[in-house]
């Protein structure tokens, strides 16, 4: 049974389509980043299906409505910002969390050390950094350990530090089982935390599936001679390359994936091209994702 | 019910602003009347000696005015408050997705205000009980309670204002804004609008005071007015509205203010 389904989904602001006819349905354990620039609609439908914005057409479901009208208190989700109240300390405002999902008095100790804030648990929320609050507010999607969890741009504004550590909770989080929904314009933290992910852009679904699938089957290949232009009319000669792109340093390949680095380099030998650099690695999914993006 | 009057408790137990504003009307409501307080003024004129204002049955209309000022500043402004912050912080919004339903939130701030109307209303009947009996002649309690209904007249005087407070607070998104909409609207716009608009247009009649802050002042006004209704004017103005009728306009207004509160709520995007 899919943990949420979402039909068709349409949010209109006005003139603007901030979403438009968005199904995706997301199983049980699995780890799922929506993916998309900023103002694409991730927020948005986060938004709906977390019972904040009420959307203009289609529907959606949790646990396949075994909870009724109200699953939320089986979910722990943070939205944009972590919002708590300023002049209560780590432990109160999680308290608050505790009440409104109706579970019993309970100690924070073991969440607060999972987000690294144990020593600061006394403190007020209000004197807290952008990273602690973030913390904070991961901690607080933990209360009751609830079966899906929601993240929001969950390293938005964090320096460096601070995105390794929610980074690292993310995935700590992501391997303890629970259904995990992320949404982020950051690359790399869905390539790294997520199982699935779904592109949006403008509101429309432009692809979902495994990371692995949305990986196509084609390398990059990073080139460089000492004679720049004699490298590129070869290249472009080449059957086996797809597209090059222009570095600083050097040109980038798109080539077939059964392409190996010895015949690549031997073929240019033979071409009378002398290689100063040879990096072959996957596509990645930033690659995919500005490829997807830009195309459709 | 419990629990979420619980959790109001919890999110604002340890507020600055609310423990300040709580401290406020709990003392100087009961406290205020005393301020000028003479015994003798002028010792031959009855009108003019303060003290009478202590006696039953004159210290519920008293104490009452003086209530119907800190009600409406210190309690509407706690209302607004407590519940405009919660947007600013998007703590509303954040309670909504933690698990909270909207009508459960809606409940809770409802269930704040009637505390409130409650504790003011408690607060009036002892403190009249208390500064009437021990000022008045040959204090009974039947002379006491012989107060033209005034301890469910203030409750209903209290529950406008509040609800008033409750509905600003939820339909302005800005906190700063409310607050300011708030004491704007009940100390200079509606008096504006009553006496430079309606009253030109509409001469005569009681329509111009059947606006909601007016209602619910007329439930608790000032003593000194009272005399006045009595005196004959030129222009046949009526500056006061009858304890009936003040009572019916607020009850109407509690009922607007409460449905479109609830409205707007349900249907807005957070």
């Amino acid at each position: 049974m899919p943990v949420l389904e979402i039909n068709n989904l349409t949010k209109r602001y006005g003139k603007i389509t901030a979403l438009n006819n968005l199904s995706l349905t997301i199983e049980a354990g699995h780890v799922y980043g929506i993916l998309g620039p900023n103002g694409s609609g991730k927020t948005t439908t986060l938004g709906i299906i977390l019972g904040v914005l009420a959307q203009d057409d289609g529907s959606f479901s949790w646990f396949g409505d075994k909870y009724g009208a109200n699953p939320r208190k089986e979910i722990g989700a943070i939205l944009e910002t972590p919002n708590f109240y300023p002049y209560l300390n780590a432990a109160e405002n999680l308290d608050i969390v505790r009440v409104i999902k109706g579970l019993p008095p309970q100690n924070y100790d073991e969440i607060l050390k999972i987000v690294n804030l144990y020593e600061r648990r006394k403190s007020k929320f209000r004197t807290y950094s952008l990273g602690m609050k973030q913390r904070l507010a991961i901690g607080a999607t933990l209360i009751g350990s609830p079966q899906v969890v929601i993240f929001d741009e969950p390293t938005n504004g964090l320096d460096p530090e601070g995105i390794a550590e929610v980074r690292t909770i993310l995935q700590n989080v992501a391997s303890s089982g629970k259904t995990v929904l992320m949404a982020s314009h950051i690359l790399d933290e869905v390539e790294k935390v997520c199982s699935h992910v779904a592109i949006i852009k403008n509101g429309n679904l432009l692809a979902t599936g495994t990371v692995g699938s949305i990986l196509s089957s084609d390398m990059t290949v990073e080139v460089m001679s000492t004679d720049a232009e004699k490298l590129r009319n070869v290249l472009q000669e080449s059957s086996f390359v797809k597209k090059i792109y222009d570095h600083k340093d050097f040109l980038e390949c798109a080539v077939d994936q059964s392409l190996d680095t010895a015949t690549l380099s031997q073929h240019l030998h033979d071409k009378g091209v002398i290689l100063t650099h040879l990096v072959s690695r996957k596509k990645r999914l930033e690659e995919e994702f500005l490829e997807i993006t830009q195309t459709k | 019910m419990i629990k979420l009057i619980n959790l109001e408790w919890m999110k604002f137990r340890k507020n600055s602003v609310v423990q300040m504003l709580l401290w406020i009307f709990i003392i100087f409501f009961p406290t205020l009347i005393f301020v000028g307080k003479e015994e003798s003024l002028t010792a031959n004129n009855p009108l003019l000696k303060s003290g009478v204002f202590f006696n039953f049955p004159t210290v519920w209309d008293w104490l009452g005015y003086d209530g119907n000022w800190m009600v409406f500043f210190a309690l509407g402004f706690l209302v607004v408050y407590t519940i405009s912050i919660e947007i600013s912080y998007k703590t509303m919004r954040q309670n909504i997705i933690t698990g909270l339903t909207r009508t459960e939130f809606f409940l809770a701030k409802l269930y704040i205000v009637l505390i409130f109307v409650l504790i003011a209303t408690v607060l009036y009947a002892i403190t009249g009980f208390t500064i009437g009996w021990f000022h008045s002649a040959d204090p009974s309690f039947a002379e006491a309670m012989d107060n033209d209904w005034a301890i469910p007249r203030f409750a209903l005087m209290s529950l406008t204002y509040l609800l008033f407070a409750m509905f600003i607070g939820f339909a302005i998104k800005n906190s700063g804004l409310a607050v300011l909409t708030y004491l704007s609207y009940g100390i200079l716009l509606e008096p504006m609008i009553r006496w430079l608009g309606h009253a030109q247009i509409v001469e005569e009649g009681i329509s111009k005071n059947l606006y909601p802050m007016n209602a619910a002042e007329d439930l608790m006004p000032m003593p000194f007015y009272q005399i006045t209704q009595n005196m004959p004017n030129s222009d046949g103005a009526i500056l006061l509205l009858s304890y009936k009728e003040a009572a019916v306009t607020s009850g109407v207004y509690c009922v607007i203010f409460l449905g479109l509160t609830y409205y707007i709520f349900l249907k807005r995007d957070m």
